[in-house]
């Protein structure tokens, strides 16, 4: 009944530590020129769901935790949403044919995610308002960020395990040791 | 209906999920939304987190500013130092001018009033021995000075030179034991000589013991003698005291110019001579009495 409890708390956890993310993200990288190395903490959290959650839960965590990131910023309404729950679903469909062996694997999979996320958002602000868009110069401004958030993936992959593992999110057998491993019920 | 949602539900779900972000594309506005109560208590967690670490931050980046600007303080101070220094010097320096400035525009109206010609001179040294009041100034033969001139000051009569070099001249003063200046009372016109008696005072001398003299009244030039100008101050009844016998009266007088921060002198090289010698006067006045010889001219 306490595991329930707590594997309850999973998905509360994890919207919590990315509410703690958002606080240091936005307060600690706000000096110059740190700004330009502030990390997306929602993008870390999007991946894990798309490969450690099934397909419903992964999906409105993702929702949420856009959610949350849209409230801490001034983007358009919707438009971070769009860009990680569609980063999500590809992600999700192409998790069939990944194969995260390696330590490093994890790192290439957050900077190839990353950049998709970051250049969906582009594309759908270049929809919403395709004359008023300097994509060259937000993509100039992404790349920074992604060289921070590939440097802090290990960390906080390694964080989100450790939730997982004391949430009960998995049986012992399920339970990664070292490597990531997708869940059954990985891909669309 | 069950069946086909239970069969179907992947389908939904996916087109929910990509339904919800499409509602919430806002393009109407960028401005900030209004907070609800849920995002209230998402900012309520992250708020305070950003406060901690924004505080954190300032504080670390003010530390870190002020120990760098403490490394060069040292440096900074020293340099602070030197220019302050300096500025005060300058400051020091502009003062005393103002302050020579303002001397030798009293002495210039000083010589203009009387018509005199002067060489005016700096006093550069004052009698080693302290019963003698001599000054030496830094004019001599060179500036056209000669012994016997007198020595005045915007403020009265100085001296008269009684040894000159060629760059320097001796000045003995009114205060000196051997100087006498022929003067009047300027109220009374009473005549009398005045001679040194210490530091700061002289002697009124040879005046009668019913002549009309009170405290506070002042003494000029006489303008006899041909050495001083008729009419320059020589200073101011102190005291007068008259004992129950003899013929005259004890008087003591205070100098017009203040011989203890005197600084510049006026050396008076030509005025309108007064026919009449004072010696001559004085035996005329007083026949009994021996002017020393030298003391008045």
């Amino acid at each position: 009944m306490s595991h329930l409890f707590i594997k309850a708390l999973n998905i509360p956890a994890l919207i919590f530590i990315l509410c703690i993310g958002i606080g240091i993200q936005s307060a600690l990288f706000s000096y110059q020129p740190l700004h330009y190395f502030k990390p997306e903490i929602g993008i870390f959290i999007v991946l894990w769901c798309a490969l450690k959650r099934k397909f419903t839960e992964g999906g409105i965590v993702t929702l949420i935790a856009a959610y949350i990131v849209e409230l801490h910023s001034s983007a358009p309404s919707g438009t971070i949403m769009s860009a990680y729950m569609l980063s999500y679903l590809l992600l999700r469909s192409c998790s069939g044919y990944l194969l995260l062996s390696k330590p490093h694997s994890m790192l290439i999979l957050t900077a190839v995610f990353s950049l998709t996320i970051k250049v969906f958002h582009i594309i759908i602000l270049s929809l919403i308002n395709p004359n008023d868009l300097h994509w060259f110069n937000l993509f100039e401004v992404s790349l920074p960020n992604l060289i921070t958030e590939v440097i802090l993936a290990t960390w906080i992959f390694r964080l989100l395990k450790k939730l997982d593992w004391v949430t009960f999110k998995y049986s012992k057998e399920e339970q990664p040791h070292d490597d990531l491993k997708l869940t059954e019920n990985e891909g669309l | 209906m069950f069946k086909y949602i239970k069969e179907y539900r992947f389908y939904i779900t996916l087109f929910v999920f990509i339904l919800i972000p499409i509602l919430a594309i806002d393009t109407s506005t960028r401005s900030p939304r209004n907070y609800r109560f849920y995002d209230n208590a998402i900012v309520f967690i992250t708020s305070p987190i950003q406060y901690g670490i924004k505080w954190s931050l300032d504080k670390l980046v003010f530390g870190i500013n002020r120990y760098a600007f403490l490394l060069n303080s040292q440096k900074v101070n020293e340099s602070l130092n030197v220019e302050n220094q300096k500025l005060l010097n300058t400051i020091f320096n502009l003062k005393e001018a103002q302050i020579e400035n303002e001397r030798l525009r009293k002495l210039l109206n000083f010589k203009e009033k009387y018509q005199l010609d002067t060489v005016p001179a700096r006093i550069i040294a004052k009698d080693i021995s302290s019963q003698y009041r001599a000054i030496r100034i830094n004019k001599g033969k060179n500036s056209g000075i000669t012994e016997n001139m007198a020595v005045i000051h915007s403020s009265g009569v100085v001296g008269k030179v009684f040894r000159v070099t060629e760059k320097t001249a001796d000045i003995i003063t009114i205060l000196d034991l051997l100087s006498g200046v022929d003067t009047i009372v300027k109220r009374s016109r009473v005549r009398g000589i005045v001679e040194g008696l210490t530091n700061s005072l002289c002697q009124l001398k040879f005046t009668r013991r019913t002549d009309d003299i009170k405290h506070n009244d002042f003494l000029i030039t006489s303008g006899l003698g041909g050495l001083f100008p008729k009419g320059v101050s020589v200073g101011k009844v102190q005291s007068v005291e008259k004992k129950s016998y003899g013929i005259t009266q004890s008087i003591s007088v205070k100098p017009s110019v203040n011989f203890s921060n005197i600084e510049e002198v006026l050396v008076v090289t030509r005025h309108q001579q007064v026919p009449m010698h004072t010696s001559d006067q004085m035996k005329i006045k007083f026949p009994n009495i021996t002017i020393q010889e030298g003391i008045l001219e």
